[in-house]
């Protein structure tokens, strides 16, 4: 059987940039993965430099996990990612501090 | 422009939970300046938003017998003698007061007519535990507001703490990294309240977010500050194991296992049943029968057992109308995730769930250092060996409070302000030796893995001077040989990199810490369970860590009797 994968585009914003830039990422699924492990899939084997708020309490009580999937806002703990999907991933707010980073209201 | 920025204050907290945002409070009330920081954004980091709703609290409405002697009778019964007797005082007292400020920053409990609503927990005498509406995150965002109010206070999120800085002997501040804009900063204060928690991040079966790295304990031990009781760990008998995105989540077996409610079985891997006939046995009893399954190779693919809804007496009407009746896994959606607890099995563990050990303190919340205090679960010597259900959240009101307070008294007291650009240079140059040699390496996170590996093998429930001595062995190398060679890349602000190698280098150092305290303590008591000294010692100690030099002392400490 082919192995399943996410295709994953990550828009990245350091300060000090001039411009943001997008990153793509081929992640293989797992059952049960949400874009909160995902995430963090990506910072421990790919790219250690993404910024995300990984201080997650996991029950979609905190809120600090809210990223922009296709436009949607989502809290990433308690949103499902289902194999072979395409999708973007933006910070939730304008007011960002690195990648998917932004100060909360 | 320098890469650091110096700011001063009277109070520095160290933690944006239920006891530092309390503590910042208390000081405001005395007038002082106050700072407080805290490593994620408050109210919405740390444990305190995903703690339950309970905090006690011994007004005696649902039950006139009780009062404040009771409570403290319950909490040093429960906890084994080992709680320091002064403060278990304290803490039944001023519990009432407590709750009453919550009410007066606006925060909500259940009641009954004009009467607080009281329900009874396993370990005290009488029903006296306070209900807050909306559980952990209802007090911490009630607390926020109130914070928000006191326009006075300075409030830095998402910074990270590295050390206290000391000039010829005497506290005169803290040094860390600030995430949102990458700069290192000073903080010059008279008097520091840590408050940052516990460390069950030094274990990887933990119901608690990724920040409870213990980091105040830690601070508090660099700079000095008696260490106490680090061994005692409370574990909570059953959550996920597996699937990743559910590790850690609290499942609630009293629901899932009672015969009169859905009547589950825990099954090993073989399938079979290994608790005794009913009752379901306590917790720490329950940890260690699961604990014992897997440790012998009975255990599920992912290091947990089972709970099987196959073998259940009741019907499957029975058992639909129950699972929506009775089980909420807070918000988790576990439909979506795959997982029908009606037909699956799902695999469960042991996990740690609150740390008893500490920073000793006394009635003021004063450690062994002059002008730091701590308060909360960063403080070690309140709940002994065991902590009774609602003693948390109270615990974090009464000495958060009283923390600001002698806070406040104790800076205003002192005349000496300075803080030296010699111990300024000092932190930056220690900050740079830390990230300078990191461009190639090993990924921090591997050794907090590992880390975690080492404690959930030897660190466990069931513990034994062999197990524990190879642990140390192996905390000592990785702390020794593979710390040096944590690489760090890409950019200053939010590097995610950077803290988890601060945290690397804290959870290893406090592992060692954790671990010399429980080889010292050769007897059974509470949750700490010696295989290989089962019995209880008739007279309880504390066991003390202490830094002096570059010496860790280890050692036993008489337990306070009241007035001594």
């Amino acid at each position: 059987m082919e192995e399943q994968v996410i295709h994953a585009r990550i828009l990245r914003y350091s300060p000090g940039d001039k411009v943001s830039r997008v990153d793509m990422f081929v992640v293989p699924y797992s059952p049960g993965m949400t874009f909160q492990t995902m995430l963090r899939y990506i910072y421990e084997n790919t790219d250690p430099t993404l910024a995300f708020r990984d201080y997650r309490c996991g029950r979609g009580v905190c809120n600090t996990c809210s990223i922009k999937v296709n436009g949607r806002v989502i809290r990433s703990c308690q949103t499902p990612v289902r194999a072979g999907v395409k999708v973007f991933l933006e910070p939730a707010n304008d007011r960002i501090i690195r990648d998917l980073v932004v100060e909360l209201d | 422009m320098s890469d650091y920025e110096v700011l001063k204050t009277e109070v520095l907290i160290i933690g944006g939970g239920a006891a530092g945002v309390r503590a910042a409070i208390g000081a405001d009330n005395q007038r002082a300046d106050v700072c407080l920081v805290s490593k994620g954004p408050v109210a919405r980091s740390g444990v305190t938003p995903l703690a339950y709703q309970s905090l006690q609290a011994a007004f005696g409405i649902s039950d006139a017998r009780d009062n404040p002697d009771i409570h403290y009778q319950d909490t040093i019964v429960e906890g084994r003698h080992l709680s320091d007797e002064n403060l278990a005082r304290v803490l039944a007292d001023e519990s009432i007061p407590r709750a009453l400020d919550l009410e007066k920053f606006g925060i909500k409990f259940k009641k009954q007519g004009e009467k607080f609503f009281q329900i009874l927990h396993p370990g005290q005498t009488y029903p006296r535990n306070l209900v807050i509406v909306g559980g952990g995150f209802g007090l911490i965002y009630g607390l926020k507001r109130e914070l928000q109010r006191r326009t006075r206070v300075r409030i830095l999120e998402d910074f990270c703490v590295s050390h206290l800085l000391e000039d010829r002997g005497e506290l005169v501040g803290a040094f860390g990294l600030n995430m949102r804009d990458g700069r290192f900063y000073a903080i010059g204060a008279k008097s520091i309240v840590l408050a940052c928690g516990g460390y069950e991040e030094l274990w990887g079966n933990s119901d608690t977010p990724p920040d409870s790295t213990g980091d105040g304990v830690f601070l508090g031990f660099k700079a000095g500050a008696d260490v106490i009781d680090l061994e005692m760990v409370q574990y909570y008998p059953t959550v996920f194991a597996h699937p990743e995105s559910l590790r850690g989540i609290l499942v609630l077996y009293e629901t899932l296992l009672e015969r009169e409610h859905l009547d589950f079985r825990l099954v090993n891997n073989e399938g079979k049943e290994f608790l005794p006939e009913a009752p379901i046995p306590a917790r720490d009893t329950l940890t260690r029968l699961i604990f014992t399954e897997i440790e012998d190779g009975r255990g599920t693919e992912h290091n947990g057992v089972y709970i099987d809804p196959g073998r259940s007496s009741k019907s499957h009407e029975e058992i639909d109308g129950l699972v929506n009746e009775l089980l909420k896994v807070p918000d988790t959606n576990l439909k979506k995730l795959g997982i029908d607890l009606r037909k699956d099995r799902i695999e469960v563990c042991p996990a740690v769930h609150y740390t008893m050990g500490g920073i000793r303190i006394n009635e003021k919340a004063e450690t062994s250092v002059p002008g730091l205090f701590a308060a909360g679960e960063n403080a070690g010597n309140v709940h002994g060996a065991n902590r009774i259900s609602g003693n948390a959240l109270s615990e974090t009101q009464v000495f958060g409070a009283r923390a600001g307070k002698f806070a406040s008294e104790y800076a205003k007291g002192r005349r000496h302000d300075s803080l030296p650009m010699r111990v300024i240079k000092e932190g930056v140059q220690e900050w740079k030796e830390f990230m300078r040699k990191k461009k190639e390496g090993i990924r921090s996170l591997v050794l907090r893995r590992e880390l975690k590996r080492v404690m959930d093998c030897s660190m466990g429930p069931n513990r034994n001077e062999g197990g524990m001595k190879k642990a140390l062995d192996k905390v000592l190398d990785l702390r020794q040989n593979a710390l040096a060679k944590v690489a760090v890349t890409g950019g200053r602000v939010f590097n995610v990199d950077w803290r988890t190698a601060m945290e690397a280098s804290t959870a290893l150092g406090l592992a060692e810490l954790v671990i010399r305290s429980a080889l010292l303590r050769k007897e059974t008591r509470g949750h700490h369970f010696r295989s290989d000294f089962p019995q209880t010692l008739e007279t309880p100690q504390h066991t003390l860590v202490r830094r002096r030099d570059h010496e860790i002392g280890v050692a036993f400490s008489p337990v306070r009797r009241p007035d001594q």
